[in-house]
């Protein structure tokens, strides 16, 4: 056991390494990870700061929670330990951009918003959208790989990293990949530190391949009274030649946040592309929709794009104390739909629920009715039954937010496999003492 | 105790297990011949749990072993660097389930590449990754290369396309990677297993992602009269926002080896480069883009620019790319097929140096590469039967290597380290990051079994 750390060393060191402004000792309410508060939120400006920071934090076996705008801290469970809270938020440059190579290099807390807008004059960007993706940092959306409905079309953000620069939790430096698009020199360590939650370095600098960014957009909203319809639309898209960059099924509660006089059920097609393919499309869907009986709502350019931040500022638009991710075989997206809602709705007001057919990606959210007798009881049951449904058919049912209550009792990831072994090993060599993030990520690692 | 020669046949029958060394000739060596070493015997296992069975014995006797597919690695990875058992996982063709609802296919990693799409093809889907040796090579092999192809411009590596894999560990268990259609959760160990070059495991099932095929596609031959216009095409292209499907280069050399041979495939003899530019998608955008390309490459001095009008044309020139690396084979005794990649801006720099490096050295030198995305494959004629030029052909591909390295570049984009790369793994990477990736291989593979002596410098790999 280590005894618990003197306050005033741990200040007093942090301060010599990132200077007195860069320290919050004791940290303030805000920064406490579910009912853990850190000893101290630390903002380093170089890397060779985080390095130092970590260097400290693994002699004095402190644990360090990595963190980018924090919105998303409580995605997991709850931490074991927090003692420094290293935000990247001054580590936010734009290192190098070559717009004739689509590729760039950033510091891990530069934000996607700041940067789209450096490559959008150059017609590029990197084609992500995690929910607040208004706030997001890249290295926080790496470091949970986290994405959006344009998952669909674009895929996730570990297919757009080609190297990283981690600082591993003793203080030395890896670099993994590098800054070509295409690179299978050596073992792909971009791989183990995308989607891994700050347990395994801190992420310090990503370098990205970036896209074209398309000259046209529409989005074709159909809406109908029941699901059955609008899921034979869906099918309809993804079996056809039609290439939607998202496709997005949103329940009424959603839907009348999007579109306020048109509380219905909906699927949301979303094209990116060159102007006639969008207008070709988005007539094959007029037709899809009135072969359907299905309405149509379309929104062109900026309204189509407004449209989508909406949809990622859901979860600030609506009241949210659960956020629950089903992850299924995308031919079960509906059946997992309907079994969440069921199971949920009579857990939670305002429930909102968003699906994209194509990756088997549901989500469920909205405001517990905790304060009802057994409220608790009942999501604890409702999540446990949907999770053994779901593991039994290749699925998982994760929590993105919840009450600590609810996280205490039910593992936010649930069942890894027969790869847990590997996993634990993994750990163990990057981060042998546990300082980063403990119990944060699958197994409590 | 019985032997492990004994023991493996036990398990697999006297006649899939050969060491007569006549036989294993066969397996001296792969699709690049610079690199020759006899395993001690060849296992033909025909399911995951004979590839299980088989390992745990060997684990046991602490005797070396590597997986094989068809064989047509261009890095020296399936050859048997320090004697021990090639399992030839050539019997484990069968496709096991093919499931258009959710657009994915599941198969045993003896599966050829091409036997895959043409499974599919009627269907209207295809398997993306499509390396040149694609009538050949095998999706496990594919797997442990993370091999790419001339469409990766667009549709990405093996990697993208890998949801799932059954893995025989090093020391026997079997684990599975990935999600197999839906998400995993946990690390990225599927990420991590694929292009691990066959030294993390033996791969036995493999699902993978079907594509639907696109609505229309158009294929574009464009003549230039010097490389570095060709280049600069190239960059332009990329430059203005239109991601083509493929985008390939083709020099002087290479077009006369290929107008020679059997894939001729009518590429005009007197230019300096064409390139193949495909641009596929919906009908309305390839018919805009099309338009666009043939006008940049106009603008950078293209002599002409055709359109292929029909499939039997488009065959024809894709014939003639893939045939490349074969018809460039039948010009010399021996051909060194490199690999690299550079930042693709680089390209109207970097390929005229290639190309003085080769003449410095008195070597036959033919470029046919991805230009798209930066990889080249300087391709070097020679004759292994003369040491002396042997040594020259080394020195000059090193020479490649520190420039490509020294443009932003890295060492491989497809082909892997395998053998014939590790001494150029320094010029990439620190000592911690090599020791960190040493680390890893272990973490899978902790006895230094399986595949030994491949990707990472030999002093960081255990002795046995």
């Amino acid at each position: 056991m280590v005894a618990s750390p003197e306050v005033s060393t741990v200040e007093r060191e942090l301060i010599s390494i990132v200077g007195a402004a860069n320290v919050l000792c004791p940290a303030p309410d805000e920064y406490a990870i579910d009912d853990r508060r850190p000893l101290a939120v630390v903002f380093p400006g170089t890397i060779e700061e985080v390095a130092a920071v970590l260097h400290f934090a693994q002699a004095r076996e402190l644990a360090v929670v990595p963190m980018g705008s924090g919105h998303r801290l409580s995605f997991g469970n709850p931490p074991e330990r927090v003692d420094i809270l290293l935000s990247t938020r001054r580590l936010n440059r734009m290192l190098e951009y070559e717009p004739a190579d689509l590729t760039a290099s950033v510091e891990a807390g530069c934000r996607l918003e700041a940067f789209n807008r450096e490559a959008l004059p150059h017609r590029q960007w990197l084609p992500f959208d995690p929910p607040d993706a208004d706030r997001a940092t890249l290295g926080g959306i790496v470091a949970t790989d986290d994405f959006g409905p344009l998952r669909h079309g674009y895929g996730r953000p570990r297919d757009y990293v080609i190297g990283v620069e981690v600082v591993r939790a003793d203080g030395t430096r890896l670099r993994a990949g590098g800054r070509v698009v295409k690179n299978v020199t050596g073992y792909d360590l971009n791989k183990l530190f995308v989607g891994s939650f700050g347990t395994l370095g801190v992420l310090v600098r990503v370098n990205f391949k970036l896209r074209p960014y398309p000259e046209a957009e529409a989005t074709a909203v159909l809406l109908g009274p029941e699901w059955e319809r609008l899921e034979t639309a869906s099918q309809h898209i993804l079996r056809s030649e039609l290439l939607p960059a998202a496709l997005l099924f949103s329940n009424a509660e959603a839907t009348s946040t999007l579109l306020p006089d048109r509380p219905q059920k909906a699927l949301l097609v979303r094209f990116l592309e060159t102007p006639p393919a969008v207008a070709y499309q988005v007539d094959r869907l007029r037709a899809l929709a009135r072969s359907l009986s299905l309405d149509l709502v379309d929104f062109t350019n900026d309204a189509s794009r407004s449209l989508w931040e909406t949809v990622g500022r859901l979860r600030r638009r609506l009241p949210t104390d659960l956020l629950l991710r089903l992850s299924v075989l995308p031919a079960h997206t509906m059946a997992a739909l309907r079994a969440g809602e069921r199971a949920l709705s009579p857990c939670l007001t305002s429930m909102y629920v968003l699906a994209q057919p194509g990756t088997g990606i549901v989500h469920i959210g909205g405001r517990l009715r905790a304060e009802e007798a057994n409220g608790l009881a009942r999501v604890m049951e409702a999540l446990a039954h949907l999770r053994t449904a779901w593991e039994s058919r290749r699925g998982h049912v994760i929590l993105e937010q919840a009450p600590l209550a609810i996280k205490r009792n039910f593992d936010a990831w649930g069942d890894v496999g027969s790869s847990l072994p590997l996993m634990r090993a993994l750990k163990q060599i990057f981060d042998p003492k546990r300082i980063l993030s403990p119990g944060r990520f699958v197994a409590g690692l | 105790m019985m032997s492990w020669i004994a023991e493996l046949k036990a398990i697999l029958g006297d006649e899939d297990v050969i060491a007569d060394p006549e036989r294993l000739l066969a397996y001296e060596c792969d699709g690049l011949s610079l690199h020759k070493h006899l395993p001690s015997a060849v296992i033909f296992p025909e399911s995951a749990e004979e590839v299980a069975r088989a390992v745990k014995v060997l684990a046991r006797h602490r005797v070396p072993f590597l997986a094989r597919g068809a064989g047509t690695g261009l890095s020296g990875g399936a050859v048997a660097v320090q004697g021990g058992v090639i399992f030839e996982l050539a019997r484990m063709n069968r496709i096991l389930a093919i499931d258009y609802e959710n657009q994915l296919a599941v198969v045993e990693p003896g599966v050829i590449n091409l036997a895959l799409t043409r499974a599919v093809a009627e269907a209207g889907y295809f398997y993306a990754p499509d390396p040149s040796s694609q009538m050949a090579c095998t999706l496990g092999g594919n797997v442990a290369e993370n091999a790419g192809g001339p469409h990766c411009l667009k549709y990405g590596m093996t990697g993208h396309h890998v949801l799932g894999l059954e893995v025989v560990l090093p020391d026997g268990t079997i684990v599975m990677l990935g999600g197999h259609g839906a998400d995993a959760v946990g690390y990225d160990l599927l990420g991590l297993f694929i292009g691990s070059e066959g030294t993390f495991g033996i791969a036995t099932k493999i699902t993978v992602r079907l594509m639907r095929q696109p609505q229309a596609v158009k294929t574009l031959l464009a003549d230039f009269l010097s490389v570095e216009d060709a280049s600069r095409a190239v960059s332009a292209i990329i430059a203005a926002g239109i991601l083509p499907s493929a985008l390939e280069m083709m020099d002087r050399a290479t077009i006369e080896a290929v107008e020679a041979s059997v894939y001729a495939a009518g590429l005009p003899t007197d230019a300096a480069a064409v390139l193949i530019i495909e641009v596929d998608g919906l009908e309305a955008s390839v018919v805009y883009e099309v338009e666009r390309v043939v006008e940049i490459c106009r603008a950078h001095g293209a002599r002409q620019v055709v359109v292929a009008r029909d499939e039997a044309e488009r065959a024809r020139l894709w014939a003639g790319r893939k045939g490349a690396f074969g018809a460039l084979g039948r010009i010399s005794p021996d051909l060194m097929v490199q690999d690299a990649v550079i930042p693709r801006s680089k390209l109207p720099e970097v390929l005229p140096e290639i190309y003085r490096i080769a003449a410095r050295y008195g070597l036959r030198m033919a470029n046919v590469f991805h230009a798209g995305d930066g990889n080249l494959h300087p391709n070097i004629c020679f004759d292994g039967r003369d040491p002396e030029e042997v040594e020259r052909v080394k020195a000059a591909c090193r020479e490649i290597m520190e420039l490509c390295v020294r443009v932003g570049g890295a060492l491989t984009g497809e082909h892997g380290i395998g053998l014939d790369k590790i001494a150029y793994m320094p010029l990439v990477f620190t000592e911690d990051d090599l020791e960190a990736m040493a680390r890893v291989r272990a973490v899978f593979d902790p006895e230094g079994l399986c595949n030994p002596g491949k990707v990472l410098p030999v002093r960081r790999c255990r002795a046995f």
